[in-house]
């Protein structure tokens, strides 16, 4: 049990990370990797702010307000000029930001890991006989919470039909007045603000923050988009949560006879022999 | 002076690596994010054989050329059947899965790696790092000529005509199937070769000198080089090998440069520094283009 | 003032160029015709009069205002609408959401922009939770119009909407055409089916790779020879 909440926790952190690449993928075609810096990043400003301002809270929204502000820049000025040079261009330049935002985050806050030391207030709270740590219940509620949030303005508003037109045929929307530089704008900030706050949860439930910390959400979040069906949110959320269990159960069951970050890609190569189109097929992107 | 020869050593090996990717990811076109993963095979089943059973450097080449070969096989049959980002994520998988066997399968020695491959002889004599120099110019000269013959040939035009369009190299007449698995099989079994080479030079190796960085690292060498062009591959691989050495000074600095050019020459000049309809490449051909006839075969010699 | 007004433009896809200075000019309320046969350029001058192909000379005025410099959503919020050829519905859109997708003017209700072209067009209605792609090619050739008015346009720029439709569907859409212009909003129409567009049509142009070669009144060039033997034959 507490393996299941272990793995539900996992993939919930992984789904908020998820999201933000599958939806710049139904719009841009364009795999984004760059998006796990904006994790690294929250993680650290929730460090900063505790050391110096003594305030974790303070340095959540930061991150927030950072990551936000990376994405736009990212899509601005690196994305939008070589989006017809093809995906090996941009999913390379990509890899390549994430480097230089690495290196960035070694050589300004040092090659180890470091300690936010944030205690939260949290009483750890039994559930019918299985005790869950407070920093589990709340990981669970703002992810599941923030995932529920991005959801409703996808199906349910406006926002949401805009996102799916400039996704399916970007020039006729942009000709029936959509502002699709908004959208596209507007998609990687949010999806940045969502890694960052990943990046904030991991590094107050892990209590630990190094440069490399966005490396195995990077790469597994590539793996999740696709076992979901490229630029289907619900199968990314889904996907995320289930590699999240399985990820879990496979270690408390068979020890590191696989290691665990393999799991994803083993899961993922099966998966397009039997599956191509994923899990949930995105309405968007026909494979 | 050994240190010169071994970063050359290094420079020509890799660069002989990428001119083998460059059949894949520049000719046909495809997203290999997973060379390293057949350089590693061949790196870890020489040492594995040499090590642990005795096998001789001239005799392991083969069986790392053959199980990189049959990998790189695999991967181009999987490459039927996906789309261009789905494949390029699976590519991506796979150095991972690599690594992971690496690390867990006792075949291959675990998390710590091979330590202690002997040195090759010949005629009775050890290698010196001279042999790796010479050796190494030999292969990067094999497989330049293998190379050069693919890319001249109607094989290695309809892989061309494959990465523009599948349906108009089938139209010509290509079985797209056959050619993008066999390109697969060809740049994996140099990559092999490679790897074993380099397993014997550097005598020890680990799990992680062959996962998805490296692979980053082989197809940033071709992408800042020119994709699709040997030149290009050399050319990569010599500078993004020789720059970490020139900044050595500033050791902290030098992934951060690396990551900094990668991302600038993509940005502005994603054709390559050399490629084909680069600033370089287009003024050179200016300046040829003053020399007279000779400058088309001129160009033709530079690729 | 004319409402739109091209002047010698130029334009192309890489470096292969396909208009080659064309001018023209739509009058407020008035329903111009583009003739011409596949390739000619019809559908790159109204590609370039949105914004989807860039001006590489000449210039293109609506009202006065430089349409070039600004972006393509822009100008529909310049009364501008467009109904591109092949209909290029939301395919993964129900009918209603591909026209909630629709820029709306300022102050417009939704349900109220909505309801007048599901008044327009009953069969949107009907179909209104249906998703795009699963409408037949009139409907969705009505749907792809209907997005276009949900902006109010005083200027409808349409490609090519009898492509692949029958007879009977291409002039029902022909009159709402008319009844639209009836009611002020100007017309561009690119069309290759040339009897009908010349019955409905005002003035008339026919282009040939890349350039104007005739123009006139609508009804003198139904009777000029040279059409005749080009347009009129086969439709």
């Amino acid at each position: 049990m507490e393996t299941t909440v272990d793995g539900l926790v996992i993939g919930s952190l992984y789904a908020l990370v998820a999201l933000g690449p599958c939806l710049v993928y139904g719009l841009l075609r364009v795999l984004d990797i760059a998006n796990a810096a904006s994790l690294t990043l929250g993680g650290y400003l929730v460090l900063v702010l505790a050391e110096r301002a003594d305030s974790p809270l303070l340095g959540v929204l930061s991150g927030l307000v950072a990551g936000a502000a990376l994405g736009w820049l990212v899509q601005r000025f690196i994305y939008l000029p070589i989006l017809d040079r093809g995906p090996i261009v941009t999913l390379v330049t990509g890899i390549g930001l994430y480097i230089v935002a690495t290196e960035l985050f070694r050589l300004v806050f040092g090659p180890s890991q470091r300690s936010a030391h944030v205690e939260l207030p949290l009483p750890d709270v039994d559930v019918g006989g299985v005790r869950l740590e407070g920093i589990d219940i709340l990981v669970l509620a703002v992810t599941f919470g923030v995932i529920g949030a991005t959801w409703y303005v996808l199906t349910r508003t406006r926002s949401g039909v805009l996102w799916q037109a400039v996704a399916q045929d970007r020039h006729v929307a942009g000709a029936v007045g959509v502002n699709s530089p908004r959208v596209i704008a507007a998609v990687f900030a949010v999806g940045y603000l969502l890694s960052a706050l990943a990046g904030a949860l991991l590094s107050v439930k892990y209590d630990a923050v190094y440069p490399t910390l966005g490396d195995i959400p990077a790469y597994k979040m590539l793996a999740i988009i696709i076992l979901g069906g490229l630029g289907s949110p619900l199968g990314t959320i889904v996907a995320a949560l289930l590699i999240g269990l399985v990820e879990s159960w496979v270690v408390a069951s068979f020890g590191f006879a696989l290691p665990r970050d393999a799991i994803a890609f083993v899961a993922l190569i099966a998966m397009l022999l039997i599956r191509p189109q994923g899990l949930i097929p995105s309405r968007v992107v026909k494979p | 002076m050994t240190y010169a020869i071994v970063v050359a050593v290094t420079a020509i090996l890799m660069a002989t690596v990428v001119v083998s990717l460059n059949l894949t990811a520049g000719y046909a076109g495809q997203p290999n994010l997973a060379q390293s993963a057949f350089f590693g095979l061949g790196a870890y089943f020489a040492a594995v054989l040499s090590v642990e059973h005795g096998t001789s450097f001239w005799s392991v080449l083969p069986v790392a050329a053959l199980v990189s070969g049959l990998a790189g096989a695999v991967l181009g049959a999987i490459s039927l059947r996906l789309r261009e980002d789905f494949f390029a994520i699976t590519t991506v998988g796979l150095n991972f899965v690599v690594v992971a066997l690496f690390k867990s399968v006792d075949f291959f020695g675990g998390a710590t790696g091979i330590y202690g491959l002997p040195l090759p002889t010949l005629g009775g004599t050890s290698f010196t790092n001279d042999h790796f120099l010479v050796l190494s110019l030999v292969l990067l000269g094999l497989v330049v000529l293998i190379a050069k013959v693919v890319r001249d040939s109607w094989y290695g035009g309809m892989l061309m005509a494959i990465r523009e369009d599948e349906l108009v190299a089938a139209s010509l007449g290509a079985p797209v199937a056959l050619f993008k698995a066999s390109a697969f099989a060809l740049s994996s079994l140099l990559a092999g070769v490679v790897g074993a080479v380099y397993a014997f030079f550097i005598s020890s190796i680990t799990p992680e000198t062959f996962g998805f960085n490296q692979s980053v690292l082989l197809l940033s060498m071709l992408i800042i080089g020119g994709m699709g062009t040997i030149r290009g591959a050399i050319v990569g691989a010599v500078l993004l090998t020789l720059i970490p050495e020139l900044f050595r000074f500033a050791a902290d600095y030098r992934n951060l440069v690396y990551g900094v050019f990668l991302v600038l020459v993509l940005r502005f000049q994603p054709q390559g520094l050399v490629g084909d309809d680069s600033w370089l490449a287009r003024g050179a051909s200016r300046l040829l283009g003053r020399s007279g006839p000779q400058s088309h075969a001129t160009k033709e010699v530079a690729r | 003032m004319s409402l739109l007004t091209i002047e010698d433009a130029r334009a192309g896809y890489g470096r292969t160029p396909v208009l080659h200075g064309v001018s023209l000019s739509v009058e407020p309320g008035e329903f111009v015709v583009v003739l011409g046969s596949n390739g000619a350029g019809k559908s790159t001058l109204m590609q370039v009069v949105m914004g989807l192909v860039p001006l590489t000379g000449g210039n293109l005025m609506l009202r006065g205002v430089d349409l070039v410099s600004l972006p393509v959503h822009a100008r529909v919020r310049h009364r501008v609408a467009y109904v591109p050829e092949g209909r290029r519905v939301f395919p993964a859109l129900t009918v209603e959401e591909n026209l909630v997708s629709a820029w709306r003017p300022p102050g417009r209700d939704q349900a109220e922009s909505l309801d007048r072209q599901y008044a327009t067009f009953d069969r949107l209605r009907e179909r209104r939770d249906q998703l795009a792609g699963t409408l037949s090619g009139g409907e969705q050739q009505m749907l792809a119009l209907a997005r276009a008015l949900i902006s109010e346009p005083e200027l409808l720029v349409a490609d090519e909407i009898s492509l692949g439709l029958a007879p009977m569907v291409v002039e029902e859409l022909f009159e709402v055409f008319a009844r639209l212009n009836q009611t002020g909003t100007a017309i561009l129409l690119a069309e290759q089916s040339a009897v009908l567009a010349l019955e409905f049509a005002r003035t008339a142009y026919v282009m040939e790779t890349g350039r104007i070669t005739l123009s006139g009144a609508a009804a003198d060039l139904a009777d000029d020879p040279r059409v005749a033997d080009a347009y009129l034959r086969m439709s």
